[in-house]
């Protein structure tokens, strides 16, 4: 079950769905119910969070990159720059 | 002639204490504002500004809180100096905190010496200025006073608070006092405490303003002088605490003003010391000296875990307020680490929080300054609040 996930994962990274989203992205927020509280280590430019975020979930993100905070943060996502461990 | 000009822009400012060129709330001597210092202060006047339109459902307002020296004149120009607005990059049509949307109010802090009450404020007791009579302040004070204010235009709730630096300390007291009413906080290059180090800088501004013989212990106004020397000098040292040395060294460098070499005496030889020389100045035309001291100790007070145990997460239990904490990498007055301890607290409390450093070699005065980087993530935080709160 594990390994066919990962697979689908690799496979889907650089596809896009029909929103226009990762279709990675896509997988990992099927699994999240919404209104569960996500924390997102490493959030890049928010694309997972702001999916989450569309459907009811209350997203907050962690990234190292100023630049992907600063994005994020535009974007209007709760996201705080920094490592997992600050 | 120095002492005509001196006694001429004594007169303007005095006159703005009382009448300012602003829109003024004079509370009724039974509606004082209660003092931390355990007074009642009565009768309080706010002078303040607003910008844009209230829309129906009074949910679209956004408070702006000014620094220790600046006033509710956000942008439109200065009456005394006739100056632009000191935030004209931040907010107007169109700016991240955009008029056309947002109803933007500022109000001259109390100890401040723009129409709100405070020590250049006529003392109905005596018709001379309070002067060292006035009572020492506290930004939770300021915050009280701005907490009538909106009661009295009929506001329950604001959409933002926003400011920075002393402005960011009130965002802050705001979110901490009044949770409620205030949905989304925007605290920058802030802190949650005045560190040692600012209330040493303060102490310096300070001494030199009662150093100078013409303060004559706070009551220069009855005598129609003015302590010029003391106050410009407590603005040239706290202006290079506003900079960074990267900023000095690429406006200035070591290079001379109007000269090829030294004149070998202590006529201002360096660039950067021409330049502090009119900070210095110009700020002694539209400043109170007095009220340079009362709104130093405010800031030099707040400590916000202090009304909470030491726990600066206490302030925000439970908070519902949205934040969106940002500092500058090359700020050292209120540096990075401070915005950091404050973001810590608000994930502590479980607060929805945001946080950006934004880089920028001009020090702690970036917040004022054109930040693009600053005016995205500004721009970004609100439109994602206004989402939120349905405007």
């Amino acid at each position: 079950m594990l390994s066919r996930l990962k697979y689908d994962l690799t496979m889907a990274e650089a596809a896009r769905g029909p929103g226009g989203s990762r279709v990675d992205l896509l997988v990992v927020a099927d699994m999240v119910q919404p209104g569960a509280r996500v924390l997102d280590v490493g959030c890049g430019d928010g694309e997972l969070l702001r999916l989450l975020e569309s459907r009811g979930v209350d997203g907050r993100g962690i990234e190292l990159s100023r630049e992907g905070v600063n994005e994020c943060v535009a974007k209007g996502l709760a996201v705080v720059q920094g490592r997992y461990r600050s | 002639m120095a002492d005509i000009s001196a006694t001429l822009d004594l007169a303007d400012r005095a006159r703005e204490a009382d009448e300012p060129h602003s829109p003024v709330v004079r509370f009724a001597a039974n509606k004082p504002l209660h003092l931390d210092a355990g007074v009642d202060f009565a009768p309080l006047q706010i002078a303040y500004q607003t910008y844009g339109t209230l829309n129906a459902a009074r949910s679209n307002a956004v408070l702006v809180c000014h620094a220790l020296t600046g006033d509710q004149h956000v942008v439109n120009d200065h009456p005394v100096t006739g100056k632009p607005g000191w935030w004209e990059t931040m907010v107007g049509p169109g700016k991240p905190i955009d008029t056309e949307r947002y109803f933007v109010i500022c109000p001259n802090v109390v100890g401040g010496c723009m129409g709100s009450s405070g020590p250049a404020s006529t003392n109905p007791a005596t018709g001379m200025p309070w002067g060292l009579d006035f009572p020492v302040i506290t930004v939770r004070d300021m915050v009280r006073a701005q907490a009538m204010l909106l009661d009295y235009l009929g506001i329950e709730s604001l959409f933002a608070a926003a400011g920075g630096s002393m402005g960011g300390m009130q965002v802050l007291q705001w979110a901490a006092s009044y949770p409620h009413r205030v949905f989304a906080a925007l605290p920058i290059a802030a802190s949650t405490r005045h560190s040692a180090q600012n209330i040493a800088f303060h102490e310096v501004g300070r001494q030199a303003v009662m150093a100078d013989p013409d303060w004559r212990g706070g009551r220069y106004f009855a005598e129609g002088i003015n302590p010029r020397r003391g106050l410009a000098v407590a603005r040239m040292g706290a202006h290079i605490t506003y900079l960074s040395d990267a900023a000095l060294h690429r406006k200035f460098g070591r290079r001379f003003q109007n000269r090829d070499n030294p004149t070998f005496s202590f006529d201002a030889d360096f660039q950067v010391e021409s330049y502090l020389r009119h900070q210095g100045i110009t700020f002694v035309e539209r400043f109170d000296a007095n009220s340079y001291l009362y709104l130093t100790r405010a800031m030099d007070y707040f400590d916000l875990a202090a009304d909470y145990d030491g726990v600066i997460a206490g302030a925000f239990r439970n908070t519902p307020t949205r934040f969106c904490v940002i500092s500058f990498t090359s700020d050292w007055l209120f540096p990075t680490s401070e915005s950091r301890a404050i973001v810590h607290a608000l994930n502590a409390a479980g607060a929805r929080v945001s946080f950006a450093e934004v880089t920028t070699d001009k020090g702690h005065d970036a917040f004022l300054l054109d930040e693009p980087e600053l005016f995205a993530i500004v721009r970004g935080f609100l439109e994602g609040a206004a989402k939120a709160r349905g405007l």
